[in-house]
């Protein structure tokens, strides 16, 4: 037996006083910070270090298998619970994938991307026991080294027996163009869904997914960014299932991807809190987004002839989007949606390169939707659809808050809004669903302005707005960089019950 | 009212050094709260320490002082560990004031964590120390240390073949 000295030399070390398994945990802080080419050289300091190093199989429990060391690195990990994952594939990954998929009984996270190959030659394997799995990702994913062109319909059909149906403590999947049948006991601990793709021509029933869903009550977090193929709006939908709800009480999170309206219909048989976060997302402009939402709320009426949905906050990505189609989505999601607390979060770090200023303008749209706190952060200044914003502003918020360039923009279209006639040019807007906002009333009660320019901005368009719609403001409070003329300033005083202004 | 008084015990060092300290003080320590559970009467004798001096013992005191009526860390399970990891990669200030003492000290104090149980004390000292491994070759850690390299060249060498199939991501 090899007997491991702390101190080979005789020469004293401190360090090396700390038993193998407490150097085994500063060794666990150092493979959360650093590659494991650079943790790795502990086991070169000297023989106890090594030793301490090797006899902790947590260390080595983290599989790689883009490296060509997986089976050193299983044999290290002794019996001790695996997170296995694999990026980047490539024909080489086969032996190791082998090799790992082996311990199925001992993984607790499975994080693959294969190729259509790979996953000929490895699926079987994903028939054992998987008695501690946790969490499990898979993704089809282009075969660069076969010559095909990736979008070739490489879509993994799970085995029936996936786990040969032992996965007790499975909580969280996340598939990327695969077919599963959702329905299999395995998934009914689920706390987390992420369902993508296929993007091929497959059909997949919808109602199937909303019975699979219903049998998840524990789900927390729901993302559906299906596409089944290029189905034509309301082809497949026709004849939903009366019966075919899923009520899921512990709902936090669903994000949808509303390019392909079955998940829109998807949406509208679910039950949830009003608490739920719903973020709505689109990423195309060749769908029609308009129909998917229109089936969305169609769906919705008919399923609950509610008046209103109730969603407690809502987010929506503008991804690519048509700046039409947020007019009309908003507008539509408008009449039959109250949320509660929406938070606005427009960064300049969102804006790609060649995306118009406006795409963000026209989600002002959704600024209506809220009946309570609005906060606009770190906004950009705003462009040309503002004016389109601003009677929905004005006539459905109750409060308002506006900080930095936002709150420039804001006074500064305020102004050319009403030293110009633009009301009746409301019924001409793309979305031609405007003029109904004309007989609304102002409904502001409070405006809190933080942060404008000194330089161009004026009031006289706010003062014009609080007189001519007979303004319900009670409260308003404005903070400027500069000194603001006096006059608008009173003249402002004057109008609201409580009114508090700052400069500097 | 007055609020109860607090319970005061006894523990002795192996220097002979005493101190009598609050029980939810002591108490941050899973082995000293295991041993007044097991006692059912109060005893005036201190509890021994054989593996504490008195100095370190001070200075886990002060820790235990600083972070009492802290919620205790879940049970010792390996998942309950890899979680505590993950979530905690940073080393609070007070904490990091705390531990800047000597690397002898530094040692004597993960060694008294580990006897006396305090895994938040044990991981701020491990932390600690990875931090001062972090970014360095073996041999200016073999320096920092004072560790003599007791490999053959011919292991020195296999091993680095070995560690070359790490990734570097």
């Amino acid at each position: 037996m090899e007997v491991i000295s702390r101190d080979g030399s005789g020469q004293f070390s401190g360090i090396n006083r700390l038993p193998p398994e407490v150097l085994a945990l500063v060794f666990s802080h150092l493979t959360q910070q650093l590659s494991s080419k650079a943790w790795t050289g502990v086991t070169l300091v000297c023989r106890y270090w090594r030793f301490a190093a090797l006899g902790s199989g947590a260390l080595w429990s983290n599989i790689k298998m883009d490296a060509p060391s997986v089976e050193l690195w299983l044999n290290r990990s002794n019996s001790h619970l695996l997170s296995v994952q694999l990026h980047h594939p490539s024909r080489t990954s086969l032996p190791g994938l082998h090799t790992t998929l082996h311990e199925l009984i001992r993984i607790r996270e499975l994080h693959l991307s294969l190729t259509a190959s790979l996953w000929r030659a490895a699926s079987s394997l994903l028939e054992g026991a998987a008695p501690v799995l946790e969490s499990f990702f898979l993704e089809s994913c282009e075969d660069d080294s076969d010559g095909s062109d990736g979008w070739d319909g490489d879509i993994f059909s799970l085995p029936a027996n996936l786990f040969a149906g032992v996965a007790p403590n499975l909580v969280s999947v996340e598939l990327t163009d695969c077919l599963v049948d959702l329905k299999l006991p395995i998934f009914q601990r689920l706390t987390s869904l992420t369902l993508m793709g296929p993007a091929a021509d497959v059909e997949l029933e919808l109602d199937a997914v909303i019975e699979a869903l219903r049998a998840m009550p524990d789900l927390e977090t729901l993302v559906l960014y299906l596409d089944w193929g290029w189905l034509e709006p309301g082809e497949g939908l026709a004849t939903p299932a009366p019966n075919s709800i899923a009520t899921l009480p512990r709902l936090s999170k669903v994000t949808i991807k509303v390019d392909f309206e079955g998940n829109m219909y998807i949406l509208s048989r679910l039950r949830f809190t009003p608490t739920t976060t719903v973020m709505l997302k689109c990423f195309a402009f060749n769908v029609d987004v308009q129909s998917a939402v229109r089936h969305f709320i169609s769906a919705y009426d008919n399923a609950r002839g509610d008046t209103l949905i109730p969603v407690h906050r809502m987010e929506l990505s503008e991804d690519n989007n048509p700046v039409f189609a947020h007019n009309w989505l908003l507008i539509q999601i408008h009449r039959k949606t109250e949320i509660r607390n929406f938070v606005l979060d427009i960064r300049l770090g969102h804006r790609k390169p060649n995306q118009s200023p406006d795409g963000y303008a026209t989600e002002l749209f959704l600024l209506p939707l809220a009946r309570n706190d609005v906060t606009f952060v770190s906004a950009l200044p705003l462009s040309y659809s503002m004016w389109r914003m601003l009677p929905l502003l004005l006539t459905n918020l109750r409060h308002l808050s506006l900080k930095k360039s936002a709150s420039g923009s804001f006074l500064d279209y305020l102004n050319w809004f009403y030293s110009n006639p633009p009301l009746e040019n409301l019924a001409h807007g793309d979305a031609g669903d405007d003029a109904y906002l004309d007989s609304l009333p102002l409904s502001l009660e409070s405006l809190e302005i933080d942060g404008p320019d000194p330089k161009g901005y004026c009031l006289e368009g706010l003062i014009k707005a609080m007189k001519d719609r007979k303004s319900q403001l009670n409260y308003l409070k404005l903070r400027f960089r500069g000194d603001q003329r006096a006059d608008s300033v009173e003249a402002l005083r004057l109008l609201v019950k409580k009114f508090e202004v700052q400069f500097g | 009212m007055a609020a109860p008084a607090t319970q005061q015990i006894k523990i002795r060092c192996n220097d002979e050094k005493e101190f009598t300290v609050d029980r939810d003080v002591l108490e941050r320590s899973v082995l000293i709260k295991n041993m007044l559970e097991d006692v059912t009467e109060q005893q005036d004798a201190p509890i021994p320490l054989p593996n504490v001096s008195g100095p370190v013992m001070a200075k886990v005191l002060e820790y235990c002082t600083h972070h009492r009526g802290e919620p205790l860390p879940s049970a010792d399970t390996e998942q309950s560990q890899d979680e505590t990891r993950k979530r905690t990669t940073d080393i609070s200030e007070w904490d990091q004031k705390f531990i800047t003492v000597d690397q002898e000290m530094l040692f004597e104090i993960i060694l008294a964590a580990n006897y006396l149980d305090i895994k938040s004390l044990l991981d701020v000292g491990c932390k600690t120390v990875a931090n001062m491994i972090k970014g360095k070759t073996p041999e200016e850690i073999r320096k920092l240390f004072n560790i003599v390299n007791d490999f053959t060249p011919e292991e020195e060498a296999q091993i680095k073949k070995e560690n070359e199939w790490a990734e570097d991501r």
